[in-house]
């Protein structure tokens, strides 16, 4: 029987995801989207900026070229150019798209869409719904999806896992393996294209503004099956976090727009020293920037907070009324009148899968996009800018698998099952296996420690020593993890033993982190390294590039990055 | 603080029976119900020192945006992730929502809310995501109103919360009612589709609301729900009116 439509299976149900599902149907292609998670349940509804974009009735000077200048700088010239210019060009577009979805964007008194500052952006330029942009259009790219499937067009498969892709005897990408966190069973879904977008691994460190479960696990797997990763050394680390329990929660965003200033008390007094080292940009430094700044003022006074005396109280419960809730929920301060206590933590992943400008990785027929890329923010990316690339890498991945697929000489429907069978098997006895350990350590204790030794020598500022310690640790961890056991032996939604299988895979991508870190001899963006405090635009204006072999990750460096735009120049935020 | 003092309703799966067990965990400073739950995982053993398994609870942004962590917190319907264990009394009592049925633990299937917002067609009638150069202007005073009805997280405490779910009343709820109000009055030629106007105006609809106003109290974001339901009864009773008078 011939399948009429290409198949696509788009791996997590996130903003890009959804986007890209919603693509890929319109260029005619029969989706599955296949997520651990619906769509509102995913940490993109906590997301916090806005989306940047040169709309018309910008202010006086602004111009795509300026948001292309701005993000290439912001990204400290490791980012793709080309792409960079792709995607600030696609963005009044996607704002509009958004709008027309229903995403209620703040407005300015005129009617217009009322754009505020942000990090690293020379002009107001970002469209935002309070500070609460991520929860809207993850809402209406919601609404979209439940629409398209109500109409028969795509099919959703949630509290699906991902378990591992399906390459076939080519090493063609044909489809997926997903592990019902239900009842564990592992299930099989083909496809002509896949579209993974499972996010970053920023919660891989103890300290984050996500969840520990938003580490990466995805994207090593589909590393340590062929896929190459990308720039793994950049994280950023959000400067103002609210330190709790179980993560740290962001309330920089927008905050700085509105005039919050960073602050410490030095000689009794406060003292602000973004302001100080930065008496033009002030707030709106790039958060590499803030967060190295944060690093040095905890070391000299001990601990950091963010006050919001300049600010106009009006304007803050205006445009931003989510930073005040979140002070007075997990700070359980009010930030009008008084310091909120802030600490750095690792925040966004501009490393990823690499990717070709189609958004294809290394493994054909596999695509990634959103946070799961690394195209887009170089060596660090600009907050407003993170929306915009998830929107535009979802769309153009979308739109790409489906013409892939168009060009396959052999459907999926032709591939004989047991080239799905022999993975599925694989996954479901890797379960098995784990749940038949009896005795050993809790798994969890191990999980703890590997985001400590993260948190300790992978932060903001890095060592070589350091880094080769934190290799050997990392090597130790694995081999206690080969020994121990889940906390849970159930056989019906066990995360426990989910947490297992993922921290395998944590454990190989951390190493890769590490390595990465230790061999990039400069400081770039957010990878700052004493030993090599400037950038060194003649050897390293590369992208880092790793394959998964036996004996251990393979780097190589010959991604040259493309400077169409702009030529490196130093790179001062005064 | 030293120590938090928990005490769970567990279950193992879907028809089997509660039970309770006790939990002490070590205090962390700022430490939610949600993070004192997390901690059994670290050692997994009930407050008298047997071994048990973690307590199975859905989470995920962790800061009271996705509505994933929603359960009844001595007594009290709310999100586990925003609820500090200080000022609290101890043992912190623990259960699932009664709304719905459990999977397991903590762990409650909402399926269903999801669902009914299909059966009521709640999205924007897009025509395409191809660009349109559209420059639709809208007051600040208008984009708050409609600011103020789009935060629903789908937590689920608005139909846990209302005496009018229930087994024997076909009421689906103030979530449900607020987003038909939101989707038709969010764009400016909005109408009320067909779809939409029988959820209102049927048994599930305005008509089975008991007016407790218990939905607003439990609301996590503060929607004025008790407003838009008002409002939507005005728009049935409008909508009666009118057809009778066409008559």
């Amino acid at each position: 029987m011939v399948e009429a439509k290409n198949k696509v299976v788009v791996v997590g149900n996130t903003i890009a995801g959804a986007l890209a599902a919603l693509c890929a149907v319109e260029a005619g292609a029969s989706v599955q989207l296949v997520s651990r998670a619906p769509l509102r349940r995913s940490c993109d509804s906590a997301w916090k900026e806005g989306i940047a974009g040169v709309l018309d009735g910008a202010p006086c000077g602004d111009s795509v070229e300026q948001h292309v200048c701005d993000t290439i700088l912001g990204g400290d010239f490791l980012a793709h150019q080309s792409a960079v210019r792709g995607m600030c060009e696609h963005a009044p577009a996607l704002i509009r798209l958004c709008h027309r979805m229903g995403v209620p964007f703040n407005r300015a008194a005129e009617g217009r869409i009322s754009q505020i500052g942000g990090s690293g952006m020379s002009f107001r330029r970002t469209a935002h719904v309070d500070a609460v942009t991520g929860q809207q259009v993850v809402n209406v790219l919601d609404e979209q999806i439940r629409r398209y499937a109500a109409e028969g067009k795509l099919s959703l498969h949630e509290y699906i896992s991902f378990g591992a892709i399906v390459r076939d005897e080519n090493g063609a990408c044909r489809g997926v393996i997903g592990i019902d966190l239900r009842s564990l069973e592992a299930k099989i879904y083909p496809a002509d294209a896949v579209v993974l977008c499972v996010g970053g691994y920023a919660g891989i460190y103890g300290t984050s503004t996500v969840s520990d479960d938003h580490a990466g696990a995805a994207l090593a797997q589909a590393y340590l099956q062929g896929a190459d990763v990308a720039n793994p050394e950049f994280v950023q680390f959000h400067p103002a976090a609210i330190p709790g329990a179980d993560k740290a929660r962001s309330i920089g965003e927008l905050a700085f727009a509105l005039g919050a200033r960073l602050g410490a008390v030095r000689n009794e007094r406060p003292w602000h020293f973004i302001d100080e080292w930065h008496p033009r940009w002030k707030g709106a430094v790039p958060f590499d920037v803030a967060a190295r700044d944060v690093a040095n003022a905890i070391q000299e006074a001990g601990s950091v907070f963010l006050d919001f005396d300049a600010v106009d109280s009006d304007a803050l419960l205006r445009e931003a009324s989510r930073v005040f809730d979140l002070c007075r929920t997990f700070s359980d301060r009010d930030p009008l009148s008084e310091h909120i206590e802030v600490i750095p933590a690792a925040h966004y992943t501009m490393g990823g899968l690499w990717v070709d400008e189609h958004h294809m990785t290394t493994v054909p027929g596999l695509f990634a996009a959103g946070e799961s890329d690394y195209n887009y923010h170089g060596a660090n990316c600009l907050g407003p800018n993170v929306l915009l690339s998830a929107l535009h890498g979802g769309m153009t991945a979308g739109r790409s698998a489906n013409s892939y697929a168009e060009g396959l000489g052999e459907h999926v429907g032709g591939i004989v099952p047991s080239v799905f069978e022999r993975e599925r098997t694989l996954q479901e006895n890797e379960l098995k296996e784990l749940m038949s350990n009896e005795e050993g350590e809790n798994a969890r204790g191990i999980r703890r420690e590997l985001g400590d030794e993260l948190d300790r020598h992978m932060g903001i500022i890095r060592h070589d020593d350091e880094l080769k310690n934190a290799a050997e640790n990392i090597a130790r961890l694995a081999e206690r993890c080969s020994a121990c056991r889940p906390a849970d032996r159930s056989e019906w939604a066990n995360g426990e033993v989910m947490a297992l299988r993922d921290l395998k895979r944590l454990l190989a991508f951390a190493d890769v982190m590490v390595r990465a870190a230790e061999a990039r001899e400069e400081s770039r963006g957010a990878h700052f390294k004493p030993s090599h405090p400037n950038r060194d635009d003649r050897n390293w204006s590369v992208a880092t590039r790793v394959r998964h072999a036996a004996e251990g990750p393979a780097f190589s460096y010959d991604d040259a990055v493309d400077m169409g735009e702009l030529k490196p120049r130093e790179r001062v935020y005064g | 603080m030293d120590r938090v003092y928990l005490k769970v309703r567990r279950c193992d799966g879907p028809d089997e029976l509660s039970y309770w067990e006790e939990f002490s965990v070590p205090h962390r400073p700022r430490m939610t119900v949600l993070a004192a739950l997390a901690e059994i995982r670290e050692d997994p053993v009930t407050a008298d020192g047997l071994p048990t398994a973690p307590v199975a609870v859905e989470h995920g942004c962790l800061e009271e945006m996705c509505g994933s962590c929603s359960m009844v917190i001595n007594g009290k319907v709310r999100q586990s992730c925003s609820t500090l264990v200080e000022g609290l009394s101890q043992p912190i009592t623990v259960e699932p929502m009664g709304a719905f049925p459990i999977l397991r633990d903590l762990q409650v299937d909402r399926s269903a809310m999801f669902s009914s917002l299909t059966n009521v067609q709640a999205w924007a009638e897009l025509d395409g995501l191809h660009d349109q150069s559209v420059h639709q202007f809208r007051s600040p005073v208008e984009q708050r109103r409609i600011f103020a009805l789009s935060g629903c997280i789908m937590c689920g405490c608005c139909l846990d919360a209302c005496p009018q779910i229930n087994d024997r009343s076909p009421y689906d709820g103030a979530f449900l009612i607020n987003s038909v109000m939101l989707v038709s009055e969010r764009h400016p030629f909005s109408q009320l589709v067909s779809s939409r106007w029988g959820f209102l105006k049927g048994p599930g609809g305005v008509a089975s609301c008991g007016n407790t106003h218990n939905c607003e109290l439990a609301c996590p974001k503060d929607i004025p729900l008790v407003a838009t339901i008002a409002r939507a009864r005005w728009k049935v009773m409008k909508h009666s009116v009118l057809s009778f008078l066409k008559r």
